[in-house]
Formats: structure tokens, C-alpha cells, sequence
């Protein structure tokens, strides 16, 4: 099956700026894709070229198999986006933006309307102006304006920017729903890795314009693994460990050894550490956090 | 493109500025009316040619008058050099630079829409807000003078290029009124058009309305140096009171056809041109 997302080469650059360099990444249907990086990183420069707001320099994008440059209106007849805080004409109702919005280049019901209004917890106030609205239900203006319709493809930047704890699980579980009930695909990028990690079921990890890192998040997070391996006489073991070719010592303190596994098992590498008259008595795999693996990664940069 | 167009009206009513010009209108010709009722013609800058070489028995005051006071009179200058354009230019010149500045451009340019036709429905809007605009201002004249005076034949005055007074009966001058104010709007257009370039092209609406209004008066400085004089018909500026011809008589149809295509031009030029920089522009606010 054709990916949804196919960025291809795309690259970026604004006078001497380079902000996105050709960078690749492909988004399956029914996944929920975390977008990571710093800031200036070119995650906001790759979704705006992913809507056809910026222009890319080199390379393309395609959604759904067309070219979002060339391609824009079949490109985005099935997507609702949410580009960074979302903006809505404050003079006019939470309600009528949603219509005037939507229909320029769609069609919805009224019903539709009311009924996403609902979803997001904003139908007691769709007659008020968006003017008196706080961020946070703008916010979920945002939300609602990106869902309207249910579109196959959503792509979201930072959606709980500007919400309480409340609103955050809210959108979390939303974005959840999304995937899982109503079948759509989500790009999300972040900053809030820890929402990343609870929500999605793939990340790409960009820094400079480049992707740096791409896979599902349960194994990276797996790839990642460390093993805390307490051991009698410490430095006897440490020294065997760094003999072996599928095993390195990543930290050590308090008569413990922090241990990664390029290749070999928990098992052998117990097997091993025995063989040398080393006595074993604790090997605890630790699994780090996404924010962990996020930071390995940066600082490797 | 016909929904579009009609969203961007509706954005456009829901604006207060969208309404700053008809309450101005009303104004304006509020205090002519009060002006003509209490202080008859001595106010209104025809007396002098009014006042030699023939008398008028009766009032020439009324609605077609009222309309004409407000098009075509000594009177009429500070409404099409000043007032006129700075109201268009608020419209034209907010319409792209507010939706950047809003970050509503963003938002709509992610839906499936051709730029080229959002571009066209906006241009749409605009033409139809400016033409009502000038519709108004002609409308609430004869309105208000049908009220206060009722309704007859126009008396008109000429210009200083072209001396005259003139009368026509009310089926004339009805027609001679709805020619005037459309070719006003021709006028109208090209300055807002104006606003709407730089509108697209600098994302501040001050700037586009502050902008569109410098280059008029530069234009009518420029048309005003002798050394100029080659380019003066070829000025924009030039034809903005090109209204005042249709109450010649006989017509000067060749002049009027010769501005008509010299506004044309303008308009035609900066709408292509926007629309080029339109389609091809980053979005980054």
C-alpha cells in the first residue's frame, strides 16, 4: 500500500538559511506519527510544505500520491490540519468560522459542524465570537477545524499548546480516538515527548533539516535498553564486558555497571561474565523514556 | 468561486471599518443637505457663475442636484481625492494583509482551495464592496435630497477646464448621474486595486492603505509639474474625476473611452501581477 505521507529530497532554503535538507520520511495509513526536534530544527518548515504553504526549494511532498505543490487541492481533499497556534477570524462566531473555514474548499452540514463542536467541548459557546474565547478553546477550535468532516489524514502542531492538564489528556485521548475509532492517520509534531511516547505509535526525530532517526517508538525504546548489571569483583567485570564486541559499558557507579547490548542477549552476556569467575547478582534490564532516548540522540548530534 | 465570494462578503459585513465609509457618506451629505435647506446656494462653490449673466427663478435644488453636488461640484474634489480613496484603501488594503496578520490566511490556505480563485473571490469582494460603496454615496445623496427637496431636473455648473451651466430635464439627468457615479467607481476601483497590491505584497494593512494614498497624491503632484505633462494621461490620477464629463454636454465619450482603458490597464496590471505573487508566495506568518 502506497504511503499517505511520502516527503521525498524536500528541502528548504530561505536566502542563507537551510532550513529543512532533503530530508525523507513516509507515513503508513492508520498510524499515529510523532514529528520530533528542537526548535529550529525545520519540523514547522516540513508541515507548512506538507499544506502547500511554503514552496520547497528541491524534493517533494505528496499526500496521498499527489504533489502538494502541484496537486493542492487533490492533495488536501482528504486532510485537516492545525499549523502551528491556530488562528480564526475573531470577529466572527466559533460556529461560522468553522463554516466559512471549512467550505472554502469543502463542504459540511451544519450538523457536522455542531456535532464536531460537540467533540471538542465547544458547543455551548459555537454563537460566541472567537474573540472571547480563551487559547485553550482555541485550541480546540483548532482541533475541531482539523477533524470537521473526518478527514483520512490529520496533521497537528503542538495541539495541546495553551491547554491545562485537563485539556491535555482530553486532546491525548481525542487524538487517541481518532486513530483507533474513526481509522485516520495522524502526524503530530511535538515538543511534549512524554505525550508523544503515550500516543504514538511511530517518531521521526529531526534536527538541522535531516531526519536522524525514524522507527516504530516501542523499538527504539527497545534498541535503547540498557541493563544494570550489579557484579563481584566490579572492574573484573567491567574489563570483560569491554571485551566483548556486542556489549559496551555505559556508565558505572555504587559497585554497578550500566550496560547497552548491540547484539548479544541478557543471557549471554551473563554467560560470559560467569565463565570469568565474575558472580552475577542482579542484571536489570532498564528501559529508557523517550525524553531519554530523545536526549541520546541530541547529544550524539 | 461564487460561495467564496460571498464568504468574503460576508467576513467583510461582519468588519466595523466595512462601514466607517456609509456612515461617512451619510455625514457628509447630512451637512450639504442642512447647508443647501438653511443656507441655500451660497454655500456650494457655483454661485459665482451662477450669480452673473442670468438668473434662476425656483430652487435648482434637488435630488439630482444633490447627487451631482456630491460627484461632480467644486464640492465633490475632497470627496473623490480624499475621502473616497481612503475608505476603499481600508477595505483593499486590509483584505490580505489582515488575514496574514491574523494568521487566517494560514488557516485557509491548508483546505483544498485554489489560491487563484481564493485570490479572485477576495478581488471579487472588493470590486463589489467598492462599486456598493460608490452606489451609496450617489444613492444617499438623492435620497436624502428626494427627502429634504424633492425631485426635478439638474442644474449643473462646469468645470474650470470646461465653463458651463447646463440643464437637463430629469430622465437625462437621471442617466447623465448613473454614468457619473459609474465611472467614479472605475476610479475607485484602480486606487483600491492599489491597496490591494501592496496589501499582498507587504502583509501591513496601515502600510497598504498608507501606501495607496501616498502614491495618489504623488500621482497628482506629479500631473500638476509642467515638466510631466507628457505622462499626465497616463496617470491614474489623472482620470479619477473623470465623472464630472458625463454632465458635459455633448459627452466627451473619446476622453471618457481613452480613461476608461487607462484605469483598465492599471487594474488588469496589478491584479495579475498580485495574483503571480500570490500564488507563488511562502506563508510563514
Amino acid at each position: 500500500m502506497a504511503p499517505i505521507i511520502s516527503a521525498s529530497k524536500l528541502t528548504k532554503r530561505f536566502r542563507r538559511v537551510l532550513a529543512v535538507d532533503g530530508l525523507d520520511l513516509e507515513v503508513e495509513r492508520g498510524e499515529v506519527f510523532g514529528f520530533l526536534g528542537p526548535n529550529g530544527a525545520g519540523k514547522s518548515t516540513t508541515l507548512r510544505m506538507m499544506v502547500g504553504l511554503i514552496r520547497p526549494t528541491r524534493g517533494s511532498v505528496r499526500l496521498f500520491g499527489h504533489d502538494v505543490w502541484r496537486e493542492h487541492c487533490a492533495a488536501l481533499r482528504n486532510v485537516g490540519a492545525m499549523i502551528e497556534s491556530p488562528a480564526f477570524y475573531k470577529y466572527l462566531s466559533g460556529r461560522d468560522n468553522l463554516r466559512i473555514l471549512y467550505n472554502t474548499g469543502g463542504n459540511c452540514t451544519r450538523k457536522q459542524i455542531d456535532e464536531t463542536l460537540d467533540i471538542v467541548g465547544l458547543l455551548g459557546r459555537a454563537d460566541d465570537k472567537v474573540k472571547s474565547y480563551s487559547q485553550g478553546m482555541r485550541q480546540r477550535l483548532g482541533i475541531g477545524l482539523a477533524i470537521l468532516g473526518k478527514p483520512d489524514l490529520v496533521l497537528m502542531d503542538e495541539p495541546t499548546n495553551g491547554l491545562d492538564p485537563q485539556g491535555m489528556k482530553e486532546v491525548r485521548d481525542l487524538i487517541g480516538r481518532l486513530s483507533r475509532d474513526m481509522n485516520m492517520t495522524v502526524f503530530l509534531s511535538s515538543h511534549l515527548l512524554h505525550e508523544v511516547e503515550q500516543i504514538c505509535t511511530r517518531i521521526a526525530v529531526v534536527n538541522k533539516g535531516r531526519v536522524i532517526e525514524t522507527g516504530n517508538v516501542s523499538d527504539l525504546l527497545r534498541q535503547s535498553e540498557t541493563y544494570d548489571v550489579h557484579a563481584h569483583p566490579v572492574e573484573a567485570a567491567s574489563e570483560t564486558i569491554l571485551r566483548l564486541e556486542w556489549a559496551d559499558v555505559e556508565a558505572s557507579a555504587d559497585g554497578m555497571l550500566n550496560v547497552r547490548l548491540t547484539a548479544g542477549t541478557p543471557a549471554e552476556l551473563n554467560k560470559a561474565l560467569v565463565e570469568q569467575g565474575i558472580a552475577v547478582s542482579a542484571l536489570i534490564p532498564r528501559k529508557p523514556s523517550l525524553e531519554e532516548l530523545y536526549l541520546r540522540l541530541m547529544q550524539e548530534q | 468561486m461564487i460561495r467564496q465570494i460571498g464568504f468574503e462578503l460576508y467576513k467583510m459585513s461582519r468588519r466595523p471599518r466595512t462601514y466607517l465609509g456609509f456612515a461617512a457618506f451619510v455625514l457628509i451629505n447630512f451637512f450639504v443637505m442642512i447647508g443647501l435647506k438653511y443656507g441655500h446656494l451660497e454655500m456650494v462653490g457655483t454661485h459665482g457663475a451662477m450669480r452673473t449673466g442670468f438668473g434662476v427663478v425656483g430652487s435648482p435644488v434637488n435630488a439630482e442636484f444633490m447627487s451631482w453636488l456630491v460627484l461632480a461640484s467644486p464640492l465633490a474634489g475632497p470627496i473623490l481625492i480624499m475621502f473616497m480613496p481612503f475608505f476603499i484603501c481600508l477595505v483593499f488594503g486590509e483584505i490580505f494583509a489582515g488575514e496574514v496578520g491574523d494568521g487566517t490566511l494560514r488557516t485557509v490556505l491548508c483546505r483544498p482551495v485554489r489560491r487563484s480563485s481564493f485570490f479572485a473571490a477576495k478581488f471579487m469582494a472588493s470590486l463589489i464592496y467598492a462599486l456598493c460603496l460608490v452606489g451609496f454615496l450617489g444613492a444617499s445623496a438623492y435620497v436624502m435630497g428626494w427627502a429634504f427637496f424633492g425631485r426635478g431636473g439638474l442644474l449643473v455648473g462646469g468645470t474650470f477646464e470646461n465653463p458651463m451651466i447646463a440643464w437637463y430635464a430629469h430622465r437625462p439627468a437621471l442617466w447623465r448621474l448613473a454614468l457619473g457615479y459609474a465611472l467614479m467607481g472605475t476610479g475607485a476601483v484602480t486606487v483600491g486595486m492599489i491597496a490591494f497590491f501592496i496589501s499582498n505584497w507587504l502583509h501591513n494593512s496601515l502600510g497598504a492603505i498608507g501606501g495607496a494614498i501616498m502614491l495618489l497624491f504623488t500621482m497628482l503632484i506629479i500631473g500638476e509639474i509642467p515638466y510631466f505633462k507628457p505622462i499626465k494621461d497616463y496617470l491614474f490620477s489623472t482620470h479619477l474625476l473623470m465623472g464630472q464629463k458625463a454632465f458635459w454636454d455633448p459627452i466627451p465619450w473619446k476622453e471618457i473611452a481613452f480613461s476608461i482603458k487607462c484605469l483598465g490597464v492599471y487594474v488588469a496590471a496589478l491584479f495579475f501581477v498580485s495574483l503571480a505573487i500570490f500564488r507563488r508566495k511562502d506563508v510563514l506568518a
